[in-house]
């Protein structure tokens, strides 16, 4: 499972130790409630982490588009297609 | 308990159109609408939970109130003196809105959502607080059992709507939808369910899952109450930046007007595949039909949409996460232990991978306005989901010989549409064989709900499915004299 970067506490834990790092992180963001499960935490973290870079492909093919510029209201027009631009 | 449908009862008033037509003629008034839903209520409630709070005072008021309005000979538009049910996400003054959390106190809000206004000025009728997922994210909507068998979910997060609908408590009920929670409880349940595009129904005094894919619209028995719904309900909101200036349509003038010349694409791929047998027969049926009555069918495929689920979950989590990290670490002990790890993972989430989900929707979104631009589309059509209504206690659907968790297998085939924005509409368009309904999903370009609306009211008409009503199921109590 991929580490997860921490620029705050990196000096304080065991990169090596993901369950540390989520941990130190948790308690960081001020989740140190008994009922976090960082375990559990981590485990989601890590599929999410493996999610994201499944959309490294689609990324890059796209060629990094500005993610702001995404305008809903295309095409111009009451609906009809035939005057969108690609 | 099965409710069977009472033979003196006026099956038009559990559609908007038939209510408004019956209390416009005299027929009816809306305090006997108002109490016949209240009495399907009480009477269908302690099986389905599709309600949290039922206002019958405040109904019945606002039933007198638009009564008054009709002897007066005003007419305050499609839904003055119809009954609705609102999510419980959604502020109604006096009401608490608690979001399906125990996390959330039980303070009434002090001040009526945009869409409540525009309801309220519309002569609505609002009969009480749909059951939600807890904070709108998930699919199961527990308590909440589905009128075609007590034994299945809903869908969700708008499963109280779906099945108050279903059920004929009432003819229409607001739902919202961040990856298909207005569409699932449709499809599932056997109503109408319309997701229209972001921007069109403002999201003010709604408490948010994900800003930037939460969109608010209605369920309904027929099309054609969507699209009166939706003319209550959509416009400009001050309140709400996200919402466009664009005027809105007649929506139910165009309902008629068949799919002739029309031409609609069939989605094949990615996010369609595995799929339940029966679905696959109803979704094939659906566009045969669409294709017999003058549509020009083309099949389409988007292979961008093989990651929607990932885009769509890479902006819910730190999305969520944002909007409710105080009450994560206030009461963390009162959220749903699922709930609460996808906010604590959406709070560590690094940046880069929530603006590389921002940029995968814009690709997938790119992709979509490519498909209809070079297919000439007017419309796409697609099942709404893989897969009919689960049993409460299942967490995978198998398919052949694979499982797929049942959250991710209703999101793969509606959350495109939230990624993009486009308008989508939900249908009822067959049963599997075991009597569950099968939804027909139609997309079309941005702002171009009557589109979408024109061809499910088409649909509804020819494929005589909308008329089947579930076992547990009331028409109320209103006389057809």
């Amino acid at each position: 499972m991929p580490a997860v970067s921490d620029g705050v506490h990196d000096e304080l834990v065991d990169n090596d130790d993901p369950m540390e790092l989520t941990t130190a992180r948790m308690r960081a963001l001020g989740l140190d409630h008994e009922v976090f499960d960082p375990a559990a935490t981590w485990a989601d973290l890590a599929q999410r982490i493996a999610q994201s870079a499944s959309l490294d492909a689609l990324v890059s093919r796209s060629g990094g588009l500005d993610p702001t510029a995404f305008d809903p209201s295309w095409p111009s027009g009451d609906g009809a297609c035939a005057d969108s631009p690609t | 308990m099965t409710t069977t449908p009472k033979a003196t009862a006026t099956p038009e008033a559990a559609t908007i159109p038939g209510a408004a037509a019956a209390l416009r003629s005299g027929r009816t008034t809306s305090r006997e609408l108002t109490e016949a839903s209240l009495a399907a209520a009480a009477a269908l409630d302690a099986d389905l939970s599709a309600f949290v709070v039922v206002d019958s005072g405040g109904a019945l008021a606002a039933a007198d109130a638009a009564d008054e309005a009709i002897a007066a000979g005003r007419d305050l538009g499609p839904l003055m003196g119809v009954p609705i049910g609102i999510k419980d996400i959604v502020d109604v003054v006096g009401l608490p809105t608690r979001c399906g959390s125990p996390a959330y106190p039980s303070t009434p809000a002090a001040t009526d959502a945009t869409l409540v206004r525009r309801l309220r000025r519309g002569g609505a009728v609002i009969v009480g607080k749909t059951t939600t997922h807890e904070l709108a994210c998930g699919v199961y909507s527990p308590p909440v059992s589905n009128p075609w068998d007590l034994s299945r979910v809903p869908g969700g997060s708008s499963g109280g709507s779906g099945a108050a609908v279903a059920a004929g408590i009432v003819p229409v009920a607001v739902g919202s939808d961040t990856g298909g929670s207005i569409r699932i409880p449709a499809s599932l349940c056997g109503t109408v369910g319309l997701k229209a595009t972001y921007g069109r129904v403002s999201r003010a005094g709604v408490a948010a899952l994900a800003w930037s894919l939460d969109h608010l619209g209605p369920l309904t028995a027929t099309v054609a109450g969507s699209a009166a719904a939706l003319e209550v309900l959509a416009g400009p909101d001050p309140l709400d930046p996200s919402t466009s200036p664009r005027p809105v349509p007649q929506y139910t003038r165009s309902l008629d007007r068949g799919v002739d010349g029309l031409k609609i694409g069939v989605l094949a791929g990615p996010p369609l595949e595995p799929m339940q047998p029966d679905v696959a027969e109803a979704f094939a049926s659906a566009a045969d039909l669409l294709g017999a009555h003058g549509a020009a069918m083309v099949g389409v495929e988007v292979p961008e949409l093989e990651h929607g689920l990932a885009a769509e979950f890479g902006i819910v989590a730190p999305e969520a996460a944002a909007y409710h990290r105080g009450l994560l670490r206030r009461r963390p002990d009162r959220i749903d232990p699922g709930i609460r790890t996808l906010l604590v993972a959406g709070l560590m989430m690094e940046p880069e991978h929530y603006f590389k989900a921002l940029q995968a929707r814009r690709a997938i979104a790119d992709a979509l306005r490519r498909a209809f631009v070079k297919n000439g589309l007017d419309a796409l059509v697609t099942p709404t989901l893989p897969a009919t209504a689960a049993p409460k206690d299942a967490d995978d659907f198998c398919f052949g010989d694979s499982a797929e968790p049942v959250t991710l297998a209703y999101v793969r085939t509606t959350g495109p549409f939230n990624l993009s924005g486009l308008p989508a509409l939900s249908v009822p368009a067959g049963f599997d064989r075991d009597g569950l309904p099968i939804g027909l999903q139609i997309a079309a370009a941005p702002f171009d709900e009557e589109t979408a609306l024109r061809v499910g009211a088409c649909f509804e008409s020819v494929a005589g499915v909308s008329s089947r009503r579930p076992p547990t199921y009331s028409t109320g109590v209103v006389a057809d004299s």
